[in-house]
């Protein structure tokens, strides 16, 4: 019998980890696509849902596995991505990014071998690049090319970036999902009986999955002594079991979820980013609790499951999210005895995936706070995103989502809020760049950067003085005119995807109850659908309106020099950027700058929610900026504002760094006046906050001095009639530091891994790539990040 | 210019200058000329202060109310505030009406600062040295001024912090404690305050970049105290019984 011991599964965690770590290459997705292709005749009769299972099937059926003598359970996710993702990087430019416009670009990400010859890939990738699929959005791309070259607005199709809801098959087993399957079979019309053929084929891969993996473990058991004979013979008995039977222990349940989650990604390969676990605490509690799982051993288990989502030497599958603690309807805390668990597994590991988000409360227990000091005050450790519940159950309930579904609010990707199970809201689906619009507005359709005419746009050409006195009448029309374009274009891109329907995942995304895929795009497969629209520029754009105000007040005679300023990069008119740059700004807490933003904010969430989805469904308005805040900048031109060309925009809804010049408590005081009840896709929101302004001297006071200073005020605030902030990360740390960090990465992180946040997700700083890494030291600005 | 405020630092801090979280305005201006001094910028009003109308800072601060969290509220501190203490009155008296809890921080040099005395909620004074004739070839100051002015807080009963820069070459020595809590001492039993609280803060050089800056020297040499110094005068106010606080 294999008895678990605490100490020594955290060492194979952290072997598994470093084994992880070591490859540096993979080509378990090529391989499933070379397998789905080699069958596609065979099973082209079928629908295109049917044929998507049978094929995924026989992929599984081929794909190699194997091990690790480290493991405790049996699966890994390698085999579904690929080493792309940009960000971390180190070729990757901001000056050479051109977005995920390429979907057979992926095959420039797998390393040529005598096994993966060159012609191999290369004549895959001239089979993809003729499926409807790819021909479909390539479609897409060149018919809104001229509008997404210079970014006014980028679409993608979405893959990933939802959070399946296992608790059924960690309850029930698989064999009750067949079950239902087999009920609907037999009582369902004809269109919908293949959907339902194709779920019960995709269940049955990951048994077939299970049974491989048994086999292996029983072939490790029988080659191994004692321990390792008991430790592989317990995995081997338990993949017997699960996921076809119920889950009957914590074991069995992270071992049940762990194939659900492979077979869930590999269904998707290559690439599907952002899937997330949602409330895992209390996803396992049960079998905690039924296996009276003491909180140290229950860690390590939880370590080992936290490894499982790191893929390769850089961890290449990003922004998995998974949330603890919350509450329900009523306003209790839903923080349990594995919530402290799984804290302590991802202290004690530090890896860069998993993102830990942490639901919080007016009723969040102190405990929790204290526990999560030791995250935010250790230089290099991972931090969590803060969500305010209270303000979730508001904002989603406003949105349409029943109040009884709220508890079940997660986080898929970064920061936006779906429900688990329930919610496909397509989140990254479309981008909207404000900057660029408004470079656009003042120059009749015409980029600065680059010379070029970009479109024809709605409104007529008039006199400087003209253009600058109805801007924002102008913006707003053309902002109107871009989003319908954009839309069309995010559409497109959501019809393309459908070519690849998902079975699998359909059956925890509320398949089995309404008969059909998640992709469908005429009938809808879960209960709630949107396309999200990640909204970016309203700081600089407000700021730019307050300037152009200034100007028209105080020196309206400027209003053609403006113009031709913004046109020379204010090369040669550095006065009249200064001037510019006196106009007050938003993050101080001035009424002018703020209500700008809090205007800009609404209309354009107005004109974004009033868009429909392929499905007839509202588009929904995101205020977050992955990073793209720097892409996408660097394709805008000055502004009004005095921000030149090519610089970063600001950052979700703050300010432009260095604008906040009166610290974190005016700039706290501005945030609260945006308008959170219409950002049901979500937003982004950072502090950097500097170590010193905590000085108590336990990490657990520490976590409430931070509850006191940062988080109550900001999300609990009793003054604050409004809908409350919902979301928050932070990076407790200085420029100074991470300055250190860079110059000597060997005395700061010895390990080689310094955790750090960039937008919603957390990386090592040091994989970074250095555009990146520059970025997050700007905006640690003392200006704005000072608490004193 | 009585209904006219000019300051030339704002921001918020947590408990340092007074309870909760604070909104700080730094007024321009200061009547004396301490070579330590951390915000040489302040210490004249120039064409950089801000100028608020008392309309206008009052209303800022009212728009700030969220942040105020744990009884916080509004300091101002230097420069000298008692040099505005007219705008200043007339600003706390608004204030005390919306129930805003105010704060000052003030070397109590000046006459003008009896008029902030009885109506601030906490009032902040250094007392930097017991040494009458140092004290003003140093910094400027009467000595007698402040005593006045600390005794008629102090004789209020209200929250009194009392701050000692205890800075090498200045203040220092056994002679020097001794002379500090004798005379707290005495304005303790004078004034029969059970509010009157003491600081040490030890000599730093923060604003010795700011000097560069503004082209100006920083000719203060060899300040910073040792571990002993303070003890020392620690030592000497806890022998008389008087209430040292670190905020």
């Amino acid at each position: 019998m294999y008895e678990f011991n605490a100490t020594k599964l955290t060492e194979m965690a952290n072997e598994l980890f470093k084994e992880e770590r070591a490859i540096d290459h993979l080509e378990g997705w090529f391989i499933i696509k070379e397998t789905e292709n080699k069958y596609e005749e065979e099973y082209k009769n079928y629908s295109p849902m049917k044929k998507a299972a049978l094929k995924f099937k026989e992929a599984v059926r081929v794909l190699p596995l194997s091990i690790s003598d480290n493991a405790i359970f049996a699966g890994t996710q390698r085999d579904a991505f690929a080493r792309s993702y940009a960000l971390i990087n180190p070729s990757f430019r901001v000056e050479t990014f051109a977005g995920y416009c390429d979907p057979t670009a992926v095959y420039d990400d797998i390393t040529v071998t005598e096994e993966f010859t060159k012609e191999r890939i290369e004549t895959l990738r001239e089979i993809d690049k003729n499926t409807p699929y790819v021909k479909a959005l390539t479609e897409v791309y060149s018919f809104c090319e001229n509008l997404t070259g210079e970014v006014a607005f980028f679409i993608e199709q979405v893959t990933g970036h939802l959070i399946p809801d296992m608790r059924a098959v960690l309850k029930y087993g698989v064999k009750k999902l067949i079950a239902d399957i087999d009920e609907k079979l037999s009582s369902c019309n004809s269109d919908k009986k293949e959907n339902y053929e194709a779920m019960k084929i995709s269940l049955e891969t990951v048994l077939l999955l299970a049974e491989r993996y048994k086999k292996l473990a029983e072939e490790k058991a029988e080659n191994s002594d004692d321990e390792k004979k008991a430790q592989f013979s317990l995995m081997a008995e338990t993949l017997g079991r699960v996921p076809f039977e119920p889950a009957d222990s914590l074991y069995e349940a992270i071992q049940s979820y762990i194939l659900m989650w492979q077979t869930m990604c590999l269904e998707q390969a290559p690439n599907p980013f952002a899937f997330s676990v949602g409330n895992a605490d209390r996803i396992f509690e049960p079998y905690r609790k039924m296996s009276n799982c003491d909180r140290e051993t229950t860690a390590a288990l939880l370590k080992h499951f936290l490894v499982f989502f790191n893929v390769g030497d850089r961890s290449w599958a990003i922004s998995q999210n998974l949330i603890v603690s919350g509450r329900d309807k009523n306003g209790n805390d839903l923080t349990n005895d594995t919530t402290y668990a799984l804290l302590d597994a991802y202290y004690d590991m530090n890896l860069p995936q998993p993102i830990l988000s942490v639901k919080l409360h007016k009723n969040t227990p102190d405990k929790l706070y204290e526990e999560l000091g030791r995250f935010l005050f250790t230089p290099g450790c991972l931090t969590p995103s803060l969500f305010n519940d209270d303000s979730l159950y508001e904002v989603l309930s406003k949105s349409g989502v029943d109040i009884d579904d709220i508890e079940d609010t997660s986080i898929a990707g970064c920061q936006e809020p779906l429900i688990m199970g329930k919610d496909n809201g397509n989140t990254t689906n479309s981008w909207f760049n404000l900057g660029k619009i408004l470079e656009l507005t003042l120059n009749d359709g015409v980029s600065t950067v680059t010379g070029k005419k970009i479109t024809d746009l709605p409104c007529e050409k008039t006199d400087a003085l003209t253009l600058l006195k109805t801007v924002r009448e102008r913006f707003y029309k053309n902002a109107e005119y871009f989003c319908d374009e954009m839309v069309k274009a995010a559409n497109g891109a959501s019809r393309a995807i459908s070519h690849l329907p998902v079975p699998f995942l359909s059956t925890v995304m509320g398949g089995i109850e309404t008969g059909y895929d998640v992709r469908d795009i005429h009938n809808q497969g879960t209960k709630y659908n949107g396309s999200g629209c990640l909204i970016h520029g309203t700081s600089v754009v407000a700021d730019s309106f307050v300037a152009i105000d200034k100007l028209l007040n105080e020196r309206p005679e400027d209003a053609e020099r403006l113009l031709n300023a913004l046109r020379n990069n204010f090369e040669g008119d550095e006065d009249l950027r200064e001037f510019l740059l006196s106009a007050p700004k938003f993050g101080n807490n001035n009424e002018t700058a703020d209500n700008e933003a809090v205007e800009i904010t609404n209309r354009i969430a107005d004109i974004v929610r009033a868009e429909k989805n392929y499905l007839g469904n509202n588009f929904r308005p995101d205020f977050s900026t992955p990073s793209t805040h720097l892409l996408y900048g660097y394709w805008v031109g000055a502004l009004p504002c005095g921000r030149k060309s090519r610089d970063m925009l600001n950052y979700g809804v703050d300010p432009l760094y260095g604008e906040a010049q009166n610290g974190l408590g005016f700039r706290t005081l501005s945030l609260m006046k945006l308008p959170f009840h219409k950002m049901c896709g979500g937003y982004a929101s950072h502090f950097g906050i500097d170590p010193k302004y905590f000085t108590a001297d336990t990490y657990e006071e520490k976590g409430l001095e931070f509850k006191n200073k940062v988080m109550k005020p900001l999300f609990f605030n009793e003054l604050n009639k409004a809908v409350a902030p919902f979301y928050l990360y932070v990076n407790v740390t200085t420029a100074e530091i991470l300055r250190k960090v860079l110059a000597e990465p060997k005395k700061y992180a010895p390990s080689g891994v310094y955790i750090m946040r960039i937008h919603g997700t957390f990386v090592n700083f040091l994989d970074l790539s250095p555009a990146i890494q520059q970025d997050i030291i700007t905006r640690l600005d003392p200006q704005s990040t000072t608490i004193c | 210019m009585s209904d006219i405020i000019y300051t030339f630092q704002k921001g918020f801090n947590y408990s340092q200058d007074g309870p909760g979280n604070r909104l700080v305005y730094h007024l321009s201006g200061c009547n004396m000329f301490c070579p330590w001094c951390s915000n040489p910028e302040g210490l004249k009003r120039t064409e950089n202060s801000q100028r608020y109308s008392i309309e206008e800072i009052y209303n800022e601060i009212i728009s700030c109310k969220m942040m105020f969290f744990e009884n916080g509220g509004v300091t101002l501190t230097g420069g000298e505030v008692s040099l505005q203490a007219d705008a200043v009155l007339k600003l706390f008296e608004k204030l005390k009406k919306e129930n805003i809890s105010t704060c000052i921080e003030t070397n109590a040099s000046l006459k003008e600062t009896e008029k902030l005395i009885p109506i601030v909620d906490y009032m902040i004074a250094d007392f930097k040295s017991p040494d009458k004739e140092l004290l003003k070839s140093v910094t400027g100051a009467d000595i007698e001024i402040i005593k006045e002015n600390l005794l008629k807080r102090a004789s209020l009963n209200k929250y009194l912090l009392i701050r000692i820069p205890l800075i090498n070459n200045f203040n220092t020595g056994k002679e020097n404690a001794e002379a500090f809590a004798e005379y707290f001492k005495e304005l303790t039993e004078k004034s029969k305050s059970e509010n009157i609280f003491i600081e040490i803060l030890t000599y730093h050089e923060f604003g010795k970049g700011k000097y560069e800056k503004a082209n100006l020297e920083y000719k203060f040499k060899d300040g910073f105290v040792t571990p002993i110094q303070v003890q020392i005068l620690k030592d000497e106010l806890l022998k008389n019984n008087l209430k040292i606080i670190k905020t």
